[in-house]
């Protein structure tokens, strides 16, 4: 009975072993396989994520429609239909999807010439004996109410003197002027259109300004304002001259001389550079204030585009970004991004047959409509990544109102005609910078620390210092980029002058102090391993800082006159920030010391005690057991400790945050602040729209921060196993 | 004992940074006050700027103390996400801290047949401040946006990088380098700033993005040879306010409330509410009411109280005609 229970109760307990065992294999298996599937899942989130960034820029014909009279004037009705007026008058509007003619009416103007305004919304007709009407279409109609596209009507006491010279241009009050040159030295500016009163009664001549125009610069080509009526533009064949209004006259700027000659002019949407198209290429210029003018603000020369040898007909900015579309001799039309150098995309290819005559864009800018002398050809097109690829987030690029190309981070500006500068070049600039920094701030310290306590500190010392580094773990990053930021920072400027002469003064003394130990001949015991020996060392330590400190301190006042930045400003031409290389370095490398100590002292405390007991045996000192024995073998676990640490400084982000000012410089100087990856997401991610161009950057930079750790921990582990493979067969 | 010191001081610290923290405004005695209707309920939910969630949360938790059978509901996330949820109707109040622009409006209208009602509920300053040590006064805008812009659009013709740059020929600062300081990219301060004082350039990539309003008011308090720009209300005791002059030779402005109302200082901006109100129809109770309070003196001592500016007597006037 006995016996039986015994089995029973033995069987019991295997039953119960082997369960435990495979349940806690399973429970281990599946914890780690969930981390695996949960670590790959970021990942795969945050690549997906940054994925449609580099979606190609690409066009594609929708619509064609051929007329049997010559166009004159076409384009959109809102992103749903387009209209174009013929040479018989005669008005037709189409619904773009199903290319179904919704309405087709006779103007009932004997159309001559027509001209309209970029956005569609106003269209002049001047028939035979130059009589003026305008169209004003209605953007929001409804299915329901095609009577309701425009409207028709004269516009009293104007005529378009010849030449033509005339631009119908949006204000920023939404109000719709006619720009007109009446003779070579006035400009008139007729209203089209007012938001407030009734639109039929307000065409009116609302203002003539005076030009300080010298007829001998030439015949007046082409004429263009901004939406401000601040700045005037007047082409002769080859010059492009500058007016700036003033009250109500326009002055002379400047004037730029073009290769070419000029056939048309646009403003970029911000209206602060000029797209100049002419027979020998397409021209950039820009309104830059440059120090080395004597008017502050003048037109500059910025670039010429790579067109190959083709002549430029026409040139149609986007309101919405910075593209632009060039229409070329033979029907080539090519859509440019005012940064690149060399056309996108090609859009629409007429081969040489026929001229392409004008280009629309819908307001969304994602439907190009051109028409030939009877043709009409819709193109789709998509760009809203247009402003990103490997050359912007990578290579410098110069950006409108820049002098030179650069490296700049500058994602958001509140207006819609901001250009977004997204060059990550800075950001990765400012990740390695505080990241070394704090390597070479708190490297050598952690791992000479964790030598001198495992080998030199006798045990009681060891285990106090041990502990209080491992609590130093514990204080949150939050806390130490508070204190910094806060205490260190500001008084820092009255320190960096010490520290870095100290950092000179040190060594010496030191050297001076041994070399006095030798020559007095004293002898000093290889071994401290009692509490008291240590204590006097650290405390002789300490005087040594001391005494350095202060004939540092000494010098530094003697010589930069106590104000060590303006020193460094006149002297060096450094600015010094409050803020900077040197600050980061500490704070970081304050976080990452305790890894570092813990980790390289746990790997020197495994080193086999029987190692070190023979090379004492062998009649070596302290110093030689521990560079020639105890480094040796435990280089590998320092090694990965460091590793480790870099890893972990790459992701800090709340210590960056606090205390490197946030500025994204490219630069690797002590005295100045930077941004790092982590902390421009932090920065960043709550003002980016979700699906926006910025969010997905900020995703891309997540995996890019990935990669780097990736990169780091893969490089790391391999260097180890090959050290520890080394150092075991030296051993053997 | 230490600690009690020591919660004394920080006490004492708190105390003084509360009683400096207000340009010294109190609301016009001659708004009339709250008057309680009958049959207001419902749920009320705004979403759009983030500068005023805030503002928006302590009006509503007002006005929910008078109807407490109003629910609330507060979401801000920028003033862009204001336009699109009036007019998907998923909030009735769409706060903003910059007026609409002609597209939202228009995307507003095509889609009801009439525009969106604007109200101005409160006034908002940002102010210049430099170290309470710095010798200097005022500032042209001219200068300041040489100081944060690369582009220098103002016109101003040097760079400035130094404090001798600008005119202090005083030993100690004629070769310090200024250093700058302003809000993070997120805040509807950085996009106000960058439009109004650099006119739209960028700014150095020197400038030190911080991110609180507060935050800039403690790095330049901390920073003897610093300039920043935060919102006129933050002001502490280690920090003094720039007067600035639009040209040369005009009066420099401090953003006190006659200036900003004079609009002699040029960095002040209304505070706007957009509702969805159809002129051909009887207008919605729950959301005229919540209007007629932000219009009322309570709900000018709210604004007051979240360090805004409040709006005077005649401005209240002339809004509350609007819904009516």
């Amino acid at each position: 009975m006995d016996k039986n229970i015994n089995i029973k109760s033995k069987n019991y307990k295997l039953f119960k072993a082997l369960l435990s065992d495979s349940i806690a294999k399973y429970l281990i298996f599946g914890g780690g396989i969930i981390t695996l599937i949960a670590v790959i899942g970021i990942l795969a989130f945050v690549v997906i994520q940054s994925l449609p960034l580099f979606k190609p820029v690409s066009s594609k014909n929708i619509l064609s429609h051929k007329t049997e009279n010559k166009i004159l004037v076409s384009g959109f009705i809102s992103n749903t239909y387009y209209y174009y007026i013929d040479s018989s008058g005669t008005i037709s509007i189409f619904e773009i999807k199903s290319n179904k003619n919704v309405y087709h009416n006779d103007l009932g103007v004997s159309v001559n010439d027509a001209i309209k305004s970029k956005d569609d919304k106003i269209v002049l007709l001047e028939n035979i004996s130059g009589e003026l009407y305008k169209i004003v279409f209605n953007h929001s109609v409804r299915n329901d109410e095609v009577d309701k596209f425009f409207y028709i009507d004269k516009v009293p006491d104007v005529r378009l003197g010849n030449p033509k010279l005339v631009q119908i241009k949006r204000s920023v009050d939404g109000n719709y002027f006619l720009c007109q040159i009446n003779n070579s030295d006035t400009l008139c500016t007729i209203k089209l259109t007012d938001k407030t009163t009734d639109p039929l009664d307000s065409s009116k001549i609302f203002n003539t300004f005076r030009i300080d125009y010298d007829t001998t610069l030439g015949v007046v080509g082409k004429i263009l304002t901004d939406s401000r009526l601040e700045n005037l533009l007047i082409t002769t064949s080859n010059n492009v001259l500058y007016f700036k209004r003033d009250d109500s006259s326009y002055m002379f700027v400047n004037q730029i001389k073009l290769s070419g000659e000029i056939t048309n002019i646009d403003f970029s949407n911000s209206e602060q550079s000029v797209i100049c198209a002419t027979d020998r290429g397409v021209f950039l210029l820009e309104f830059i204030n440059s120090s080395d003018v004597i008017i502050p603000f003048s037109l500059k020369f910025s670039k010429r585009y790579e067109s190959g040898n083709l002549s430029a007909k026409n040139v149609i900015a986007s309101n919405i970004d910075k593209s632009f579309f060039v229409i070329f001799e033979g029907g080539y039309t090519e859509l440019y991004y005012q940064p690149f150098d060399k056309g996108v995309i090609n859009i629409a290819n007429e081969n040489g047959h026929n001229e392409i005559n004008s280009l629309s864009i819908t307001k969304n800018g994602k439907l190009a409509l051109t028409h030939t002398n009877n043709q009409i050809k819709i193109y789709e097109i998509e760009k809203s990544n247009i402003d990103v690829n490997i050359n912007t987030l990578f290579s410098k690029v110069k950006y409108e109102g820049y002098l030179q190309s650069d490296y700049i981070w500058q994602s958001s500006g509140g207006t819609d005609d901001y250009e977004s500068k997204y060059s990550l070049i800075p950001l990765i600039t400012g990740t390695l910078k505080g990241t070394i920094f704090a390597m070479i701030f708190a490297v050598p310290l952690a791992v000479l620390a964790a030598l001198y306590t495992s080998l030199y500190l006798n045990d009681k010392l060891k285990n106090y210092i041990k502990n209080f580094v491992e609590i130093m773990t514990a204080i949150p990053t939050v806390v130490i980029g508070f204190i910094v930021s806060l205490w260190l920072a500001p008084i820092l400027e009255f320190y960096v002058p010490v520290i870095i002469t100290f950092l000179i003064i040190f060594p010496l003394i030191m050297i001076l102090g041994i070399i006095i130990l030798n020559f007095l001949k004293l002898k000093i015991d290889n071994k401290f391993y009692s509490t008291k020996e240590s204590i006097i060392n650290i405390i002789s330590v300490a005087t040594l800082l001391l005494t350095s400190y202060f004939i540092a301190d000494t010098i530094i006042k003697s010589l930069v006159d106590n104000d060590f930045v303006s020193w460094l400003n006149v002297n060096m031409g450094i600015h010094y920030e409050q803020r900077n290389g040197i600050i980061v370095g500490f704070a970081l490398g304050i976080s990452i010391i305790p890894m570092i100590f813990t980790l390289s002292e746990d790997s020197i405390n495994i080193v086999p005690k029987s190692l070190i007991m023979s090379s004492y045996a062998l009649g070596a000192n302290n110093w030689q057991t521990a560079y020639r024995v105890i480094l040796p073998y435990a280089s590998s676990g320092i090694f990965s400790a460091i590793m480790l640490a870099f890893a972990r400084a790459i992701g800090e982000t709340m210590i960056v945050l606090m205390v490197a000012g946030n500025t994204p410089i490219n630069d690797w100087s002590l005295f100045t602040g930077l941004r790092s990856l982590s902390a421009n997401i932090a920065i960043e991610i709550p003002e980016a729209p979700v699906g926006g161009t910025l969010y997905r950057i900020l995703f891309l930079s997540a995996s890019l921060l990935f990669v780097f750790t990736f990169i780091i921990n893969t490089m790391a582990e391999l260097i180890r196993m090959k050290l520890k493979r080394k150092t075991l067969n030296k051993m053997n | 004992m230490r600690i009690g010191i020591l919660s004394t001081f920080i006490f004492f610290i708190l105390a003084i940074q509360f009683l400096f923290s207000n340009i010294n405004v109190t609301v016009d005695k001659d708004i009339p006050k709250y008057k309680k209707v009958t049959g207001v309920s419902g749920n009320l939910s705004s979403i759009g700027s983030d500068s005023m969630n805030n503002l928006i949360t302590l009006l509503l938790e007002g006005f929910q103390k008078i109807y407490p059978n109003v629910k609330i509901q507060v979401e801000g996330k920028g003033s862009s996400t204001a336009p699109p949820a009036l007019i998907s109707g998923t909030a009735q109040l769409g706060p903003m801290s910059r007026p609409m622009k002609n597209e939202e409006i228009d995307k507003f209208e095509a889609k009801f047949g009439y525009k969106p009602t604007e109200i101005k509920i409160a006034l908002d300053a940002l102010a210049i401040y430099v170290n309470n040590s710095n010798p200097m006064n005022y500032i042209t805008i001219a200068e300041l946006d040489a100081i944060f812009s690369v582009n220098r659009k103002g016109g101003y013709k040097r760079n400035i990088t130094t404090w001798g740059d600008i005119g202090l020929k005083n030993k100690y600062w004629r070769d310090r380098p200024i250093s700058i300081y302003g809000r993070n990219s997120a805040s509807g301060t950085y996009s106000f700033f960058k439009e109004h004082a650099l006119f739209k350039g960028d700014f150095k990539n020197k400038v030190q993005e911080l991110l609180g309003s507060s935050s800039v008011i403690q790095g330049v308090s901390n920073d003897k040879y610093s300039i920043g720009y935060s919102g006129a209300g933050f002001k502490t005791t280690g920090v003094k306010i720039l007067g600035i002059m639009n040209k040369n030779n005009s009066k420099p402005a401090f953003p006190d409330y006659d200036n900003i109302l004079s609009g002699n200082y040029p960095l002040s901006r209304f505070m706007y509410l957009y509702i969805n109100n159809n002129p051909q129809k009887e207008s919605d109770l729950l959301v005229l009411e919540f209007i007629k309070f932000i219009l009322s003196y309570e709900g000018q001592s709210i604004v007051v109280k979240d360090g805004f500016l409040p709006l005077t007597n005649d401005l209240i006037n002339k809004e509350l005609k609007v819904i009516k």
